[in-house]
């Protein structure tokens, strides 16, 4: 009976602390807001929206909106042997944008964020599907 | 006798230690988000920023392994790398001077020019490769990195899969490297030598960060001061996590 008993405590504590690991993980949001592609890269949530004739971009830290007048971003964009670059412009709250951009289905973009400290950077990958 | 061989055991286990805590490694390694180029062994992430100067070499690549833009930045502690896009790989050399052991088994940083007693001189060199990813062709023999690590074929993106490697040496496969599967949580491991192919198949340690090494002793260019060149390679990279 004793054994059952400390078999049983020991389920408990292993089950608990699964739950614990897989709670310590979350950051962020990982559903769209905005009708685009999510990636969590550590705390940071980047939300790329591809539309016909520009391109935006969402950040959030930690679940939290970050100010993007504060940031800097672009993109890199490869797409078949095509591969170009652009900036993005800080355009309200946690958005930035860069009109008259289209990004084909299939292409691979690059999101590269430069923090407030102006030195840090990270980096987020999507596919366009 | 048996205190004898207990002694014998000692003096070996001593030796042996005193071999690897000569043998570090540089890595590429992420520091609160941002990648760092460390520099140590096992659980001895050392001073990097000290060591700077010993820096031979920081170069970052594009999936099509053109040269992106690539530097070290000093930040407080860390040495962090600052590249002008998001590489696809990041590598580093770096020179550790040449080290003569002395017959009562202290490293010095000398030559055997000015050690003729030394039981073995060496000039170190250290590098570093790290897949940031994500990898569209095999990684080639890259500038500067006289001893490298290759994967053959994809990564396993769980660990206890088998991960075959080859090591070149100066751009070709080298038979009898040594390679270590863990860098970082398994230091003092028997180490795996490369084939006559320069292959080696370990299984990937680690759902996170993994450090693979290859040691391997070329001649020395400079024989009065070292009796053969020490190189040292790592290749990093990070297997994903579960999904949130």
């Amino acid at each position: 009976m004793k054994q059952v008993l400390t078999s049983f405590v020991a389920l408990l504590v292993l089950a608990v602390g699964s739950v614990s690991f897989n709670t310590a993980y979350a950051h962020g949001g990982t559903q769209p807001e905005h009708g685009g592609i999510v990636q969590l890269v550590g705390d940071m949530s980047f939300e790329l929206v591809p539309a016909a004739d520009h391109v935006e971009l969402w950040v959030e830290d930690d679940g939290e909106e970050v100010t993007s007048a504060d940031l800097a971003a672009k993109l890199t964009i490869v797409d078949g042997s095509a591969k170009s670059e652009v900036a993005l412009t800080p355009a309200g709250g946690n958005k930035f944008e860069a009109k008259g951009v289209k990004i084909g289905k299939g292409a691979k973009v690059t999101a590269l964020l430069t923090l407030k400290d102006k030195q840090s950077k990270i980096a987020a990958n999507f596919t366009i599907k | 006798m048996n205190r004898l061989s207990s002694r014998i055991l000692v003096v070996a286990a001593c030796l042996v230690a005193t071999c690897t805590a000569q043998a570090h490694g540089i890595w590429f390694a992420q520091r609160a988000t941002q990648l760092a180029l460390l520099y140590g062994i096992g659980a001895d992430d050392l001073d990097s920023v000290k060591r700077q100067s010993m820096v031979q070499s920081i170069a970052g690549y594009d999936a099509d392994w053109k040269p992106i833009p690539t530097k070290l930045r000093v930040a407080g502690p860390l040495l962090l790398v600052d590249s002008e896009s998001q590489p696809t790989v990041v590598t580093a050399v770096l020179f550790n001077g040449i080290w003569s052991k002395t017959p009562d088994g202290e490293w010095i940083k000398k030559g055997r020019d000015e050690v003729p007693n030394a039981t073995t001189s060496e000039k170190n060199y250290k590098y570093a490769v790290r897949i940031v990813g994500p990898l569209t062709s095999s990684i080639p023999p890259l500038p500067q990195q006289t001893l490298q690590i290759v994967p053959v074929g994809a990564i396993p993106q769980l660990m206890g899969k088998p991960l075959k490697l080859r090591v070149l040496f100066q751009g070709k496969p080298v038979a009898k490297a040594r390679v270590m599967w863990d860098w970082l949580n398994d230091p003092d491991g028997k180490p795996v030598k490369t084939a006559a192919d320069g292959t080696v198949t370990i299984k990937v340690r680690n759902q996170g960060l993994n450090v693979i090494t290859a040691i391997f002793d070329g001649p020395s260019d400079e024989p009065t001061k070292a009796d053969k060149m020490e190189h040292l390679a790592t290749l990093s990279f990070v297997l994903p996590h579960a999904p949130e």
